[in-house]
């Protein structure tokens, strides 16, 4: 499961890793422009299926950050200038979930816990933004709000909690769904190998 | 129109956007879009895929629903089809990703492996693209469960890696060998004699050899040899003819010696040949002329060995276009046979 990455491995990661990439440049532009919410949450679900993928076809632990590294450089230099925060977004939400699978390895477990903190970056990518730009007290003004249309029951710590659950859920259902999809392939390729 | 152009006017578009009021806008972009999926077809099949018109629906649909006013309606359609035209402007830059100077200048900083990677993924983009767009119309077509789907879509580009993956293996074992000499050495009758030399010793040679037609000491014209067949065709003529098929400077390509040519050198033609030899590649490939695309088809093509013809002043230039990093170059009065033993080391 270690060692360099042999040819058909390095196509894996280059098709993969451009297809994440050209979803983000597409789909991701688009959703940004039309102010679609969560467009952070969406690319990264289709993000995370497309690297544990990958990890599963190749079985290769790296592969995951080799894939995220291709769509990362793709949709830096995707326009005329070089955007740089996505690039981070990118490598630091594969850099987590590579993280995980090199310490508990290739198993549906390690998937379920990678996928969920990979998901759950772009929002933590978010509050941390905000409070180096605002300081923690940022909060304070959400929840002077809340109380101010008289939504006083609402407690701003609970609702970044809940939101971070929706996150972490998704991410396990983005894992489970790559998990269940590179089975599907695997097995159609070994039917087609008996076929032949 | 090259792709550049047209991101070119994409941007401009975008630009006069944030300018006009929203009718005028409306209407340019819906120009823009027309004129764009007019040059390129494929985008058609892409935006009449139902994910797309779903999409479509409840972005301009629920802003609707929750305003029920029309002037909403015309600014999100205005912000809809900016982030369509967004979209088509990365699609069409992205087609040249690689070559914008922009990666040029970061390449340098990146290591081997990732540069290696890169290149495999932006020759793919392409193919990637017209897979998508293929999987999406065939959603229409092919009864399945969504995850079937689902399934199908990653299984096609698992594929698609694997058929990389073996064309990378023959690319990487292509040999390509240089012949070469100043004007008028015996370029032509070297290669001539290799393709002799080659065929007799049971190597299947194909391409093409331009054998001059002297008169008075002067060459009038160019005749193309099949290689496979030695059928000859009148290529260039230097008298003055009024239909031609390109012309360089006192050089006159005829119509038709120039497709018996490219016939001659096209890729399904060479299919099953171990050696092919191109002769000449110069000055009019530097232009994207002559050759150009069958040697580009050539050099990517799992065609074993490749012997090229080039004049020593070009050789630099030919192998910087075409992106050619290794190869054998071999002097006009060297022996043959050295080139045929070079192709057979390199068949083993």
């Amino acid at each position: 499961m270690s060692g360099k990455l042999s040819n058909i491995e390095l196509a894996y990661v280059a098709t993969f890793g451009t297809l994440w990439g050209v979803s983000e440049i597409t789909l991701g532009f688009t959703l940004h422009n039309l102010h679609v919410p969560f467009t952070g949450l969406i690319q990264t679900f289709i993000g995370t299926v497309i690297a544990l993928i990958t990890v599963k076809l190749t079985n290769k632990k790296r592969a995951l950050i080799y894939t995220a590294m291709i769509a990362a450089v793709q949709k830096m230099l995707s326009f005329t200038t070089i955007k740089i925060f996505p690039f981070i977004g990118i490598m630091v939400s594969a850099a987590v979930g590579q993280s995980v699978i090199s310490v508990l390895g290739i198993n549906i477990i390690s998937f379920v816990v990678a996928g969920a903190l990979m998901c759950g970056w772009p929002f933590a990518q978010g509050l941390l933004f905000y409070f180096l730009a605002y300081s923690p007290r940022f909060l304070g003004i959400y929840q002077d709000f809340f109380n101010k249309i008289h939504l006083q029951n609402i407690n701003i710590w609970t609702l970044v909690k809940v939101i971070f659950i929706i996150h972490f859920l998704i991410g396990a259902f983005a894992a489970l769904l790559a998990w269940k999809i590179s089975l599907s392939i695997k097995k159609r390729k070994q039917e087609e190998q008996h076929a032949q | 129109m090259p792709n550049n152009y047209k991101a070119l006017i994409v941007f401009v578009v975008i630009i006069l956007l944030f300018v006009l009021d929203i009718k005028s806008s409306l209407v340019l972009t819906f120009a823009t879009l027309c004129f764009l999926l007019f040059l390129e077809p494929k985008l058609v099949r892409f935006f009449m895929n139902p994910g797309f018109l779903i999409f479509a629906v409840v972005a301009l649909g629920i802003p609707m629903l929750l305003s029920f006013s029309l002037k909403d309606l015309q600014g999100n359609l205005l912000v809809l089809s900016r982030g369509i035209l967004i979209t088509l402007l990365i699609y069409l830059y992205t087609k040249n990703f690689t070559s914008s100077s922009t990666y040029k200048k970061i390449k340098r900083f990146l290591p081997n492996e990732l540069i290696s990677l890169i290149s495999v993924s932006s020759g793919t983009i392409t193919v990637i693209q017209e897979k998508t767009f293929k999987e999406f119309s065939r959603i229409k077509s092919e009864k399945r469960s969504p995850f079937g789907h689902i399934v199908n879509f990653f299984y096609t580009f698992a594929k698609l890696s694997e058929t990389i993956s073996i064309t990378s293996d023959k690319l990487n074992s292509q040999k390509i060998i240089v012949l070469t000499g100043k004007i008028h050495e015996g370029k032509t009758t070297f290669a001539a004699k290799i393709a002799k030399a080659a065929s007799e010793a049971g190597i299947k040679v194909g391409g093409i050899l331009a054998k001059a037609e002297i008169n008075n000491g002067e060459r009038v014209a160019y005749y193309a040899e099949d290689i496979k067949t030695r059928q000859t065709k009148k290529l260039i003529t230097k008298e003055n003819v009024k239909e031609y098929y390109d012309r360089f400077r006192a050089c006159f390509f005829l119509k038709d010696g120039m497709e018996f040519a490219l016939k001659c050198l096209s890729s399904e033609y060479l299919q099953d040949t171990d050696a092919i030899i191109i002769d000449e590649i110069g000055a009019m490939e530097l232009e994207d002329r002559g050759y150009s695309k069958q040697l580009s088809t050539l050099l990517n093509s799992t065609i074993p060995i490749i012997i090229l013809v080039i004049r020593e002043q070009f050789i630099e230039d030919i192998c910087q276009k075409y992106n050619i990093t290794s190869t054998e170059t071999v002097r006009v009065g060297e022996n043959p046979e050295t080139v045929v033993k070079i192709i057979k080391n390199n068949l083993k």
